[in-house]
């Protein structure tokens, strides 16, 4: 029975810090965070950002493993999903850089002309999508 | 060759011509014929020898059908020095580089737009579907359910202001992420769409340089485009 109190939180610990290792490998390899640093020039207070991310994990953890009720209401909720929504965001964009879909596309058409446009649309498709998707309750 | 020098035993001989020669990595021809001025940018010291070098022109530098001919900056030397054995010359450009060779067809305006739009429509609708994909996958629907009862402490009808306001940030997030709001950017740098544009173009000279490299002598026939 205690041999079981033992490897338990072994096993809770190595798998908190392999998954903790495997989110950040990724936020950084997808080098979203570095992205809004740049646009914000606000490359020097990356150690806020590094400790942000910290937080952002613990308060995460908080909320889903425990259940610990959250304050703010509605317009906490609002900022949750905005900024939810803006990550993901930033995220797909992301992943859609790292297998160079664009530039490979492009070149194929040969597409000169308003690649903004499609940035455009994309978005606004994402926005649709989402919105329906969970309108209808899909 | 108007300049002379006198050397140490007092011999006047003459000083050799220098010609800087720079050659980008992609350039684009649209005729068979193929001058150096097209391809490379030179600069001597003797204007009339300057003039004359840019006029030569380059045999078989591509064959019949458009494509992309990989070349040497040899071929380029080889062709100088036949008409001007004295000169000295200095290359600033790259060793090998990657002739493409297009039939000068000018795209429509409206075409092109066409196309623009064509991409945004796919744009739209795959983006749409793929993030219902995303969403389903990892049963969003359910955590919002639980995130919006530890804010409000009531049952979520699966369609509240966090929904809501997780699809408004979705688009801000990759128009934030792409730094450009229709056009009208926000920074002066170029976008990072603009970047990886920039670096795939540049990795697919490499590639195609390098490619060629690894034929044998024999099979590189010089006027077949790359990849036939």
């Amino acid at each position: 029975m205690g041999i079981r109190y033992l490897i338990l939180p072994i096993i809770g610990f190595g798998g908190g810090f392999l998954v903790a290792g495997g989110v950040i490998a990724l936020v950084v390899g997808l080098g979203i965070i570095t992205r809004f640093a740049g646009i914000t020039h606000t490359a020097v207070h990356n150690r806020l950002y590094e400790m942000a991310v910290l937080l952002g994990g613990i308060y995460g953890t908080m909320a889903t493993v425990f259940r610990f009720p959250l304050p703010g209401g509605r317009v906490g909720m609002a900022v949750q999903g905005l900024t939810a929504g803006m990550y993901v965001g930033a995220w797909i964009m992301a992943l859609a850089e790292v297998v160079h879909m664009f530039p490979i596309f492009a070149r194929r058409i040969g597409l000169t002309k308003g690649v903004s446009f499609v940035v455009l649309a994309i978005a606004l498709g994402k926005v649709t999508g989402s919105l329906l998707h969970f309108y209808m309750g899909w | 060759m108007s300049d002379t020098i006198k050397n140490e035993e007092g011999e006047i001989r003459m000083a050799r011509q220098i010609l800087y020669l720079k050659i980008d990595a992609n350039v684009e021809v649209h005729d068979e014929k193929v001058y150096l001025k097209d391809i490379a940018e030179m600069i001597c010291s003797d204007q009339a020898v300057e003039n004359r070098v840019k006029t030569l022109s380059l045999d078989h530098a591509v064959g019949k059908e458009p494509g992309r001919y990989v070349k040497s900056v040899m071929e380029i030397v080889t062709c100088i020095r036949k008409e001007f054995p004295d000169l000295e010359i200095h290359n600033l450009g790259e060793a090998d580089f990657i002739l493409t060779y297009e039939k000068k067809s000018q795209l429509s305006e409206t075409l092109s737009w066409a196309k623009t739009v064509a991409v945004c429509i796919l744009s739209f609708f795959g983006a749409g579907f793929s993030i219902m994909t995303f969403n389903n996958d990892v049963n969003i629907t359910n955590l919002f359910g639980q995130i919006y009862e530890l804010f409000t402490g009531q049952t979520s009808d699966g369609f509240t202001v966090l929904e809501i306001s997780y699809s408004l940030g979705i688009g801000l997030g990759i128009i934030l992420f792409f730094n450009h709001f229709a056009g009208k950017k926000l920074t002066q740098d170029p976008t990072p769409l603009e970047v990886q544009m920039r670096t795939y173009e540049d990795d697919v000279n490499q590639t195609v340089i390098e490619e060629s490299r690894h034929k044998p002598k024999k099979e590189q026939a010089a006027n077949r485009p790359f990849g036939k």
